[in-house]
């Protein structure tokens, strides 16, 4: 009994192992191959992510942590539209910086082209949006919120690994002058870097969906 | 011969059908609405202090006809007079775009003009209750041109004069001193609006 047993547990691992797991490609580095490589970048594609975005403030000084988001919907072949948030969280002030932002949001919305085939998609796109900003204007004026009207520059690069993951890398260049302070106006430039996992959704279903 | 005439004459009036009936897009045609969002520079203004501005705005746009198309806008522009005052600008219009002639490569030129309200508000940077505000009327007008990236999806340039109608607004120096003046009676300043926007047509309306 004790030897039917254990014939029972060596075997059977080789029945489970034996099993081709979803997706599993047998000829995969083959040369001679013939499959098709799935494009999970197609129209009507629904993109989102939030990541952990570095910044150098251009004219401030300084270097920033953003805490970044977008929302991007792939309207045809080649074109999408896309928003993005960038919130402030802290920055490394030098001796030079002249604006110390106690808050900082800026809101974009904009269209993007994006180039090349397959899964890897270089884009690039123009942004028009605001900068709401806090600062302290002076010890009796005390805090000031302004609203200034902004615009926003981005290139990057983004891998489609499955249909609902992509590896994402870009950098914003955003345009954005601060005025009304006590002594005039401060361009508040800044080029962030954005980096990280992003999830998308088809919105229209392929006919033959086999991946 | 008689035969051969009333073939060609049927040939003929079939193939001018044919072009009569050749399509338009569907997306250059009446009733189209679109939605998009514009930056705008806006120059000369008519403080000589004054640096540019700056602006951002949202703006819908319905087609009345295949040539005649209409822009509803709303802009939030920002500028310094100096270093001491700082002046927003509050623009809402309505502007008709005319087309004179069709699509050359991808580009879409038209005749723009329209009428605009305005509020525009001047405040001294380091003493915010020292302001002044006025509200006014505006007359635009101007060239652009559609720049198309897909046949739903274009962006716009324009640049239009803005001729404002209303109470003239300046402040005045006195030392560190900043006085406003508000001059009663119709006043014409004008700036040049040079605007930038991204239109995406949602659909058609009718």
């Amino acid at each position: 009994m004790v030897n039917y047993s254990a014939l029972f547990f060596i075997i059977f691992p080789f029945f489970n192992f034996a099993q081709e797991l979803p997706g599993y490609e047998p000829n995969w580095g083959r040369r001679d191959r013939q499959t098709e490589t799935p494009q999970f970048f197609t129209p009507r594609l629904l993109k989102a992510s939030a990541t952990i975005s570095p910044g150098i403030m251009l004219n401030n000084h300084a270097s920033s942590i953003n805490l970044s988001g977008f929302l991007e919907y792939i309207i045809e072949d080649a074109y999408s539209l896309r928003g993005d948030v960038f919130q402030f969280i802290d920055a490394n002030y030098t001796t030079k910086s002249l604006i110390e932002p106690i808050f900082q949001n800026r809101l974009f919305f904009g269209a993007f082209k994006h180039f090349g085939k397959n899964n890897l998609k270089l884009y690039s796109g123009l942004q028009m949006g605001t900068t709401i900003t806090t600062y302290n204007q002076s010890w009796f004026a005390g805090n000031r919120t302004y609203v200034s009207p902004s615009f926003a520059i981005k290139s990057g690069i983004s891998y489609y690994v499955w249909k609902y993951f992509n590896f994402f890398a870009d950098f914003t260049y955003v345009n954005s002058i601060l005025r009304g302070t006590s002594f005039g106006s401060h361009r508040m430039d800044e080029l962030i870097f954005s980096a990280g996992l992003g999830f998308q959704v088809p919105l229209k279903k392929k006919r033959s969906e086999s991946i | 011969m008689i035969k051969n005439s009333i073939f060609i004459l049927l040939f003929l009036s079939l193939v001018v059908d044919v072009i009569a009936q050749k399509k338009e897009s569907d997306y250059n045609s009446s009733g189209v609405f679109s939605l998009g969002g514009r930056s705008t520079i806006s120059l000369f203004n008519d403080i000589s202090s004054s640096s540019y501005g700056t602006g951002f705005g949202g703006k819908f746009r319905l087609q009345f006809a295949e040539r005649i198309n209409s822009d509803w806008f709303f802009d939030y522009l920002t500028s310094d007079i100096g270093n001491q005052i700082s002046r927003t600008d509050y623009h809402i219009g309505w502007s008709v775009l005319v087309y004179p002639m069709h699509e050359v490569w991808l580009l879409k030129p038209y005749i723009i003009a329209g009428h605009c309200f305005d509020y525009t508000h001047m405040v001294e940077n380091m003493n915010t209750s020292n302001y002044a505000e006025r509200w006014s009327s505006a007359v635009q007008g101007g060239i652009g041109t559609h720049i198309r990236l897909t046949e739903r999806l274009d962006c716009s340039l324009t640049g239009q004069y803005m001729m404002h109608l209303g109470n003239h607004l300046h402040p005045e120096f006195s030392g560190s001193q900043v006085l406003f003046h508000e001059e009663k009676g119709a006043s014409s300043e004008g700036h040049l609006l040079t605007t930038l926007s991204i239109n995406y047509k949602i659909g058609k309306l009718w």
